[in-house]
């Protein structure tokens, strides 16, 4: 049971890590996408 | 025609590098030890792409730098690398390959398509218009190897560009470009064949579309940028290093110096690279007598261009030692210019104080782009090592998972990010590149290895394919401006004018420019695209005609003109308006308004051109500034 626990934090941890390393990376791109997005949406 | 001439040229030029690497590889002794037929082949290519730039420059120095003497020294070497396959009879196997390898492959076949289009698209990179493919051009026109005195893209190693003359006499401009994305696969192949020694194939393979994908390599791979090609010779050298050690070969150091020596005489900073492999073989069995032979084949190999260099200025790093030293002003470099040249190196390429704190957190400020002069977005490195990186932490912590074979490449990469911080060299991330994948090598093998114990491989792979995702959606948008052009039979006319600000006017002096004059030129970009014989008057780079924004001395600028032979100039500005002036107040240009209306110079033509911010982003509508480009002719009878 403690192992579960403990694997289930782990990967827990694990994907906050990646979800918010590849929020700053893609939000480091702001201007960028803005140019990208305003192109489509005209 | 064109492209079946160029086809066959890169064809002859892959065999013949391979050809002089399986031959260079054999006469180390180093052959029995690469068994694997991809690192056999791989690696030979990488010593002898590197052998063919390093003998190419002596006949281009005596004269004879011409397509002849190019397919001469080739067509053996290829011969010689056909006759070997033959002989040991390496037939591609049939792997079965699992549904993720396919996936894999499939993105691959999709990226690689998509440097193909590049590859056969004419080059645009401003740096590649400006040196990396005049300077080849220059020297084929010349046929021979011209000493340029120009500080950061003239004087400098040229080991890369050797080749790129070789594959532009022999088979034409699209011959360059395709040698240029082909040597860039190179890499990212050797990458794969030393990362399949460490971990299963299908993570191999993922890393090395990771390495393909990544922003920096996009940005320079299909062009004559050299950074991702050096990080060929970077790995191929700490393979051999770490191999010499594993099978006490001094055959195969000797290789590792010679690749170190290649990369040494490809960029400035190769002679970090060597320090810094020099340093960790130091400190391993057998140091001293280790580190000479390394030494000696990395002196053999890169010596060429320092010589000449020194043969032309007396400093071999031109102009470090000269600023350092306070060299005597001379023709070519003054103690005042270099002065300037620190001054606004500093101003333009050192964003970051050289600190502790700067150092540590370089890697941070780079990925994540909080200091956009690092220029560590569009081109820098991705996310991927950040989103491993805790994986190798924990890895890291478990002595039964580090090897040699993984810290060898870390602590060389790491010596070279040191001394090249603190060195007070640009401190541009793509400049890092020859290191990156030295950095991969050792990290993502420890992050499989602990993510598969940890149980946590589902999240690696989801972290592997977001990265994939950015990096291949970065690719899309990179290469949609090359498969505009090649799709909508855009000429290549029509590609520079869209693409190189002032190929109009280029275009136009092609053809109009008078037989036995010569032009002095501002904008680096023209130096690929102008045939006529020409001069690039950089402001801040060379010294030789004085076009600091600060010159203000129009007799001094003219004499320095007339020693060059300068009989036309074209200079920026829109110098049709009243007052003689282009709208640029810096003393320099309110120099040449003064000359313009003494007489001196004459204004012949008006270019209307644009300056454009991003050839990426132009087709999604990012603004480019209306310019203009205006063309003079020297009047030496009213000149001052």
């Amino acid at each position: 049971m403690k192992n579960v626990l403990g694997q289930r934090s782990l990967n827990l941890l694990f994907w906050i890590w990646i979800i918010v390393m590849l929020g700053l990376y893609v939000g480091s791109f702001g201007p960028v996408i803005r140019i990208l997005l305003s192109s489509f949406v005209a | 025609m064109t492209t079946i001439v160029a086809l066959v040229s890169v064809v002859v030029l892959v065999a013949g590098c391979i050809g002089y690497g399986l031959l260079v590889t054999r006469l180390c002794g180093a052959h029995r030890f690469i068994l694997d037929p991809l690192e056999q082949q791989v690696l030979g290519f990488t010593v002898g792409v590197g052998t063919l730039g390093w003998l190419v420059f002596f006949p281009g120095v005596a004269g004879y730098f011409t397509p002849t003497v190019f397919w001469a020294i080739c067509l053996p070497a290829a011969s010689y690398a056909v006759v070997w396959w033959l002989r040991s009879g390496i037939l591609p196997k049939r792997p079965g390959f699992s549904r993720s390898e396919i996936l894999l492959l499939a993105l691959i076949a999709c990226v690689a398509g998509i440097d193909v289009i590049e590859g056969i698209s004419p080059p645009a990179d401003a740096d590649s218009l400006a040196y990396h493919f005049a300077l080849p051009a220059d020297f084929l026109a010349a046929e021979q190897i011209l000493f340029v005195p120009r500080a950061v893209s003239g004087a400098i190693p040229l080991l890369w560009h050797m080749t790129y003359a070789v594959a532009l006499g022999t088979g034409g401009e699209v011959a360059l470009t395709l040698w240029a994305t082909v040597t860039c696969w190179a890499a990212v192949l050797l990458f794969y064949a030393v990362m399949r020694r460490h971990i299963p194939r299908v993570w191999a393979i993922a890393a090395a579309l990771v390495l393909l994908t990544t922003p920096a390599v996009l940005y320079g791979g299909g062009n004559g940028q050299v950074e991702i090609r050096c990080a060929l010779f970077a790995i191929a050298a700490v393979v051999f290093i770490v191999s010499s050690q594993q099978y006490n070969a001094s055959g195969l150091l000797f290789l590792g110096g010679l690749c170190a020596g290649f990369f040494m005489g490809a960029k400035f900073y190769g002679l970090i690279f060597v320090g810094a492999a020099g340093l960790v073989i130091l400190f391993q069995r057998g140091g001293v007598r280790n580190a000479a032979i390394f030494g000696s084949a990395a002196l053999v190999a890169g010596f060429q261009w320092y010589f000449w260099n020194w043969l032309h200025t007396g400093d071999p790093i031109f102009p470090t030692l000269t600023n350092l030293l306070q060299f005597p002003d001379s023709s070519i470099w003054t103690r005042d210019f270099g002065r300037y040249f620190e001054e606004t190196m500093t101003q333009g390429e050192l964003p970051l104080e050289r600190t502790m704190l700067n150092w540590l957190s370089y890697p941070v400020l780079s990925v994540f782009n909080l200091v956009p002069a690092l220029e560590g977005g569009r081109t820098g490195f991705g996310v991927f090592s950040f989103l491993i990186l805790p994986l190798v932490i924990a890895a890291l912590m478990r002595p039964e998972l580090q090897r040699r074979e993984t810290i060898v490449p870390l602590a060389v990469a790491f010596i070279f990010f040191t001394v090249w911080f603190f060195s007070g060299t640009a401190q541009r991330s793509r400049h890092l590149l020859p290191i990156y994948p030295l950095v991969l090598v050792s990290i993502f093998p420890l992050a499989v290895g602990i993510a598969r114990r940890a149980c946590v491989v589902t999240l690696l792979a989801a972290g592997l394919a977001a990265t994939l995702a950015i990096q291949i959606a970065g690719q899309s948008v990179f290469g949609l401006n090359y498969i505009n052009h090649v799709f909508s039979g855009e000429t290549r006319a029509q590609f520079y004018e869209r693409n190189v600000p002032g190929a109009n006017s280029a275009a136009w002096l092609n053809r109009e420019f008078p037989e036995d004059g010569k032009l002095g030129f501002m904008n680096r970009q023209l130096a690929y695209l102008l045939t006529v014989p020409r001069y690039m008057m950089h402001p801040h780079i060379q010294a030789v005609i004085d076009a600091r924004p600060t010159a203000d001395d129009g007799h001094v600028f003219i004499a320095q003109a007339g020693q060059q032979g300068l009989t036309h100039l074209l200079l920026p500005g829109d110098w049709d308006r009243a007052g003689l002036g282009s709208g640029d107040e810096t003393p320099f240009f309110a120099m040449i308004g003064r000359l313009a209306g003494q007489g001196c110079l004459k204004r012949l033509k008006k270019f209307q051109t644009v300056h454009i911010s991003s050839r990426t982003l132009r087709a999604f509508g990012s603004v480019d500034l209306k310019n203009a480009d205006t063309f003079f002719e020297i009047i030496p009878e009213n000149c001052p």
